[in-house]
């Protein structure tokens, strides 16, 4: 090894001993196996595996009738109790993928679906090609937070949101009910993003995005262009569902 | 299971420690170690942990997998765990140390994810070249390139504060 090897193993070594954190939080790693072990029993690997193109949901605040899940193959989905704790929010995993395939629109059908606390996403396809679509469920935004994150309101404002892209286009506003809102666009290297952000009066953040793409940093681009416009984005994040 | 506890407890500080250096936050690098630790209870737990050929292997790539995904997801969710040296506040001078690892953890940060991952790999877990192009499904040429690279990142990034691999001894002037 060279010198200069020899002393980036000795900066690492020495950046790693800064401020490290006391104790192995095992208790914490068992816990988390068990919900994932939950999470496995409960049958989001069904959904996967079970004929992904027979499921489709239809929505039934566009009028358009009750909702459907067609599953293909794989059986009905026993609601096992899961042993994770209550939060604020719509955060267990299968509630989030259920929600948000519950608010795409009919004409969509959801494939490719996955989810972990607090966070869904899908792969939204209809007559003109496929979208990635995620959303995050963030409650206590910002409060208790983790100490070392940087002042998180600072993403709803535009001027400090730290935009990906020079060409992005931003805009930020605040509803009647002091709900924030935050909408970003752009293209980078032909793929379209829209996105949205909401921060709630009781700190519950939940942001949504959809691209043209179903790899949304490598492409290739799927579709002429993201699934839902920025107005219907703006429903799905701000649907009441998601306070849980 | 008892000596799955004791597996978790005797790894879980180096891992935090490999994950802080990737991802620059100690509580998501707790976040980091303790899915993938999760994970790998959940895999020996379901087919018992001598079934495992390597348990540590297994565990390193089970920490970048995860590392590599979040990273992946990260891009929009605009959750800023990066320090950035020109944002922190500092009253009078940092301790030198604490300095050092700032300026490191920023010169990482401007490293794509694996190439990251492919120094920390190499210089912090002591990997070999075969064994770093591996468990990032990479060939061993492109290991070599990514610490180059990463190379003559850290060292701009300690020039300029007035610092150089040779002098890491003595901080700041």
């Amino acid at each position: 090894m060279s010198e200069d090897e020899t002393m980036l193993r000795t900066v690492l070594a020495r950046t790693a001993a800064v401020d490290e954190p006391a104790g192995a939080q095992v208790e914490a790693v068992f816990a988390r196996a068990g919900r994932l072990r939950t999470r496995r029993r409960v049958g989001i690997g069904a959904l996967t595996v079970a004929g992904i193109a027979g499921v489709s949901m239809l929505l039934p605040n566009l009028g358009v009738g009750p909702a459907a899940v067609v599953v293909d193959a794989g059986g009905p989905v026993e609601p096992v109790a899961t042993t994770a704790p209550v939060a604020k929010g719509l955060i267990e995993p299968q509630a989030v993928l259920a929600n948000l395939i519950r608010l795409m629109p009919a004409t969509v059908t959801a494939t490719e679906p996955f989810s972990q606390e607090g966070y869904g996403e899908i792969v939204a396809v209809d007559a003109l090609g496929k979208t990635k679509v995620e959303v995050n469920v963030q409650p206590l935004f910002g409060e208790g937070g983790k100490p070392g994150m940087h002042n998180l309101e600072e993403i709803f404002d535009c001027a400090t949101r730290g935009l990906e892209d020079p060409g992005d286009k931003c805009q930020a506003q605040t509803l009647g009910d002091g709900t924030k809102v935050v909408s970003v666009t752009g293209t980078t290297k032909g793929i379209e993003s829209r996105q949205i952000d909401v921060l709630t009066p009781g700190r519950l953040r939940i942001a949504v995005a959809v691209w043209n793409a179903v790899n949304e940093k490598r492409g290739p681009v799927t579709r002429p262009e993201p699934v839902l416009t920025l107005e219907q984005l703006q429903a799905l994040a701000l649907d009441p569902s998601w306070k849980g | 299971m008892e000596e799955l506890r004791e597996f978790v407890a005797a790894r879980y500080g180096h891992l935090r420690r490999t994950a802080y250096l990737l991802c620059g936050d100690w509580h998501r690098a707790e976040d980091l170690v303790q899915t993938a630790l999760a994970k790998v209870v959940v895999a020996a737990g379901r087919r018992g942990i001598g079934s495992i050929d390597n348990l540590d292997a297994y565990t390193r790539r089970a920490l970048l997998r995860v590392y590599l995904d979040d990273s992946a997801r990260a891009r929009w969710r605009r959750e800023k765990s990066w320090p950035n040296l020109a944002d922190v506040d500092v009253v009078g001078q940092p301790p030198p140390e604490r300095e050092l690892a700032l300026t490191v953890l920023a010169a990482l940060k401007t490293l794509p994810p694996r190439q990251r991952a492919a120094v920390v790999l190499r210089y912090w877990e002591d990997r070999d070249i075969e064994e770093t192009a591996a468990l990032l499904g990479v060939a061993p040429g492109t290991v070599k390139s990514q610490c180059a690279k990463a190379m003559a990142a850290l060292r701009v990034a300690l020039a300029d504060i007035g610092m150089d691999f040779g002098m890491v001894e003595v901080g700041r002037e």
